[in-house]
């Protein structure tokens, strides 16, 4: 099936078999490979993506389903510059242990952040409820998210 | 795997009139994307819904608040209309799996998946709502919730039909409520659900709508707990009774499922919270 979508400000136009999931493209096809498959499910979150501005398992849509929407990972993040608030509160707040859920929580994070400049613990939770880490045991990783927060909002003052 | 994906109706009552016995219809994929994946060697002939914007409506018309059948969870928890009007479809909607999840599962998805553990059929059948099944010659024919039959969404495709939207009553309701009960608190499959509706005339609770959910293959009417609310008056309704009815309700429909000695427990959990609720407003 022919399909055309954005992935990370990048237009492609591409063939794709009818059974390829959205992770598939992304990993194997794209080459973006902070899209990381878990459970296979849409329980564990580690193949979260943006999918037109909403957080998504990338492992539950089908590639064709994509057809003209637009698709950003942690990738295209950094690309925009987007990424590095987010990335020191990670770091600075010990949220990452082996990594492997990192770039799901991050999406995860990143769509709250796009609707709540100011979130609280509680929103914090439940974006990244269906992030699941084996690691960390949530705590810093939610505290990363109200610190990139607020991070976000220096450098928007800042800017401004 | 075949696959087509429609921009419109119209488009997708062509593909509907193809006459092809094995078509499949598509929607969020939270289940069906899981399933094709983990069964590779399966033949597939999908109808992707997602592309259809009018298929995601949600709009007041006459008597009816009319949700599209592609209306994500996200949309339900996030539109003012369904909040204010139907108070109690946007909180089950609210309490379904993960962000991700609410961003895809659609409502009509949730309802042709047939699973028995759906949490917005039991809502549905509460607040006393209409399926609308359309055919490829356009025409519809409505479905009271609570006469559905799961059965009957398994071929829908085959048979040139598709969930075309809900229509919620609008009529004046006092009280909506639902809750679920499962092995944690959120991103959790139902093991038992309750939804409820009624109108208060004073302190009598009246046209009672209680119906449990993950009980049986389409939720289950709990007749003799809601007779117990409209007979006495609120000074005289004792909870205890009222929870009892719900379990016997729960035995009645189980009684030989290994899940009937834990269920009947869980259903008094949901009772309780009903019943809590209930207070708040007839006293």
């Amino acid at each position: 099936m022919q399909i055309r979508l954005m992935v990370n400000d990048r237009r492609y136009s591409l063939g794709v078999d009818p059974s390829l999931r959205l992770v598939d493209l992304l990993r194997d096809v794209l080459g973006f490979t902070s899209v990381k498959e878990g459970c296979s499910e849409g329980e564990c979150g580690a193949c979260t993506v943006l999918m037109d501005g909403k957080a998504v398992t990338s492992c539950t849509i089908m590639a064709f389903q994509a057809d003209g929407s637009e698709i950003l990972t942690v990738e295209g993040l950094e690309n925009r510059g987007e990424l590095e608030p987010i990335e020191k509160a990670f770091i600075e707040n010990d949220a990452v242990q082996c990594g492997f859920c990192t770039p799901g929580m991050i999406m995860s994070a990143k769509a709250l952040l796009d609707k709540k400049r100011k979130p609280t613990e509680e929103d914090a939770k439940r974006a990244i409820e269906g992030n699941l880490c084996r690691c960390t045991g949530y705590v810093p990783i939610i505290k990363s998210i109200l610190d990139a927060a607020e991070r976000m909002e220096e450098d928007a003052g800042t800017s401004s | 795997m075949r696959a087509r994906r429609p921009r419109d109706l119209s488009e997708l009552r062509k593909i509907l009139g193809s006459g092809k016995p094995d078509l499949k219809l598509l929607a969020g994929g939270t289940d069906l994307v899981v399933h094709l994946n983990a069964n590779p060697g399966e033949d597939w002939d999908l109808v992707d819904l997602t592309g259809i914007k009018e298929l995601k409506r949600i709009a007041v018309e006459g008597p009816f608040l009319e949700i599209g059948a592609l209306a994500t969870f996200q949309d339900l928890e996030d539109s003012q209309l369904v909040r204010s009007k139907t108070a109690c479809l946007a909180e089950a909607a609210a309490m379904v799996g993960s962000c991700q999840i609410r961003n895809r599962g659609t409502l009509g998805g949730n309802v042709a998946n047939g699973s028995a553990a759906a949490d917005i059929p039991p809502v549905l059948c509460a607040l006393d709502a209409l399926l609308v099944i359309e055919s490829r010659d356009g025409n519809q024919r409505t479905v009271r919730a609570e006469e559905a039959n799961p059965d009957d969404f398994k071929s829908l495709a085959a048979r040139g039909e598709f969930i075309r939207k809900f229509l919620v009553p609008l009529e004046e309701r006092d009280l909506s409520f639902f809750d679920k009960v499962g092995s944690r608190r959120a991103v959790t499959v139902s093991k038992l659900n309750l939804a409820f509706s009624c109108k208060l005339q004073g302190s009598r609770i009246e046209k009672p709508r209680l119906f449990l959910g993950a009980l049986a293959p389409w939720p289950v009417r709990a007749v003799e707990a809601e007779s117990l609310l409209t007979s006495v008056t609120s000074k005289d309704l004792a909870e205890t009774s009222f929870l009892d009815a719900l379990s016997k309700t729960v035995e009645k429909t189980i009684p030989d499922r290994a899940s009937m000695p834990y269920k009947r427990q869980a259903v008094k959990g949901l009772g309780n919270h009903l019943w809590a609720n209930l207070l708040e407003v007839i006293r």
